[in-house]
Parts: structure tokens; sequence; C-alpha cells
């Protein structure tokens, strides 16, 4: 019984990461997508891209950019524009595939919600 | 003022257990993205005092950089993510390679030691030979 309810327990915690928690990467992975980018363009183009909906702090963007980076999903390189290093981060495969199962995942979760709000008995 | 604020920020970091790789890396990013934001503005007309302390505002608190640095363990120097290695295991291969130390140092640094090698040989035979002259003079006289 215990063991059963343990099992559930894990089964939905793995299925239905925190609401917000996988949004920075999953939205970092899908802009580093189409081109690379540093910090305070990804900054930017976050807030451009969400009209403004997700403001992304520096205290998110770097760690993750850092951790995607230690994982695998991201490349970085250093480059001298106009007398300052920029890094850039650009995707790569390890990186698509993250973005491709995130992306479903969302867009599961999204569904489910979107379902769920629009069911006659709830609304 | 600036430079005191990353300062502040890179303690923070080192004392959260971030591998000093990623503190030099995080601090590199951030003060050129706060030296960014400051261009942006002033580039709109912003006053450069007022845009530094804007940015420094957008940068955001030390503490939330500071757990979004812990919250990923990749980003952790390795006593923290290995403590039990750290606390037991390290200082025990360092006991273990103690005795060979003088052996590597020797053969890291042949050279020098032959000549020292060779220089008091050199003083000791020096050292007998007057000796036995010595003896000698007294036997003889």
């Amino acid at each position: 019984m215990v063991k059963s309810l343990y099992a559930a327990v894990r089964n939905v915690a793995q299925s239905n990461p925190p609401f917000m928690s996988g949004v920075p990467e999953l939205l970092l992975l899908r802009l580093l997508d189409r081109q690379e980018m540093y910090g305070y363009e990804l900054v930017r183009a976050i807030r451009s891209a969400t009209g403004d909906a997700i403001t992304l702090g520096e205290g998110v963007i770097y760690p993750v950019l850092h951790g995607l980076e230690k994982n695998g999903a991201l490349k970085s390189r250093r480059k001298a524009v106009g007398g300052r290093t920029r890094v850039y981060y650009a995707l790569t495969a390890k990186g698509r595939q993250r973005l491709n199962k995130l992306h479903i995942e969302w867009l599961r979760v999204q569904g489910g919600i979107t379902s769920a709000l629009e069911s006659p008995g709830h609304a | 003022m600036r430079n005191d604020n990353f300062e502040q920020l890179r303690a923070a970091l080192l004392a959260a257990g971030i591998a000093p790789g990623h503190v030099r890396r995080t601090l590199l990013e951030l003060q050129e993205h706060f030296d960014d934001i400051v261009d942006a503005a002033v580039a709109s007309g912003c006053d450069p005092d007022l845009a530094r302390q804007n940015a420094l505002r957008e940068i955001g608190d030390h503490q939330a950089i500071v757990n979004g640095m812990r919250e990923c363990p990749e980003l952790l120097s390795w006593p923290r993510r290995f403590p039990y290695l750290a606390i037991v295991v390290y200082p025990l291969t360092c006991l273990a390679i103690l005795p060979a130390v003088p052996v590597l140092v020797g053969v890291a640094h042949t050279p020098v030691l032959a000549r020292w090698s060779m220089s008091l040989l050199f003083a000791g035979l020096v050292t007998a030979s007057l000796l036995l002259l010595m003896q000698l003079s007294i036997l003889l006289t």
C-alpha cells in the first residue's frame, strides 16, 4: 500500500515538473536554436519574444546557461567585440534533443491545462 | 561602486561553494551585462550615474544570483559536490603520497641534486686531506 502510494507520488513528480521550473530552459534553448547569442541579448530577446510577459533576471539566466553548457546542451565561445569580451552560446545536437523533449512536454502540459480551463464543469 | 559590488558577489559565490572557474565566468558575464545595460540607457539619453544605479538594480540581488547558482549541482566545486571525498579520501591519499614526495622531488631535480652531491663530496675530500696533512705533520714533528 505504502509502496504503491510512493510509486504514484514519484510518478506524478516525474511527469509534472513544477509549473515554471523548465520555462527558462525551454525559452533559452528555443532562442539559441535560431542563432548564437550572449547573456544580455538573450534577456532582451526573451522579453521581446514573450511581449514582456516573461522577464528572466540575471540571477536565473546565467546559472541556467552554465548548467546547460556543463550538461553538453550548449557550447560557448568568447568573442571580442568593440573591446569587450562576450560569451556567445550556441545549441549542440544534445541541446536540440533536449529542446524537442521539453517542447513536447510543454505542449502536453499546456494542452492539459487548456482542456481543464475550458471544461464546462470548471468554467 | 561597481567593482565593490562585484567583489561582494564574488565573495558570496565562493562562500556558497561555487567552483572558482564558474565564479570568474559569471562575474565576467555580469560585468559585461552591466556595461551593456548602462550603454543602452546612456544611448537613450539617461544620466550616466542614474544609468549605473538602474543597471545595478536590474542585475539584481546577490542572493538571487547565489541561490540560482547553488541550485545547479554541476556548478559547485568538487568538495561541495563530494564532501566525503574531500573529508576522507583526499586527506588519506595525501598521507599515502607524502612519503613518496622526497623521491619525486629528487627525480624532478636530478641535475641540482647531482651538483650538490658532487660539491659535498669534493668539500669532504678537501677537509679529509687537510686533516690528514695535519695529522702527518703532528706525527712527523
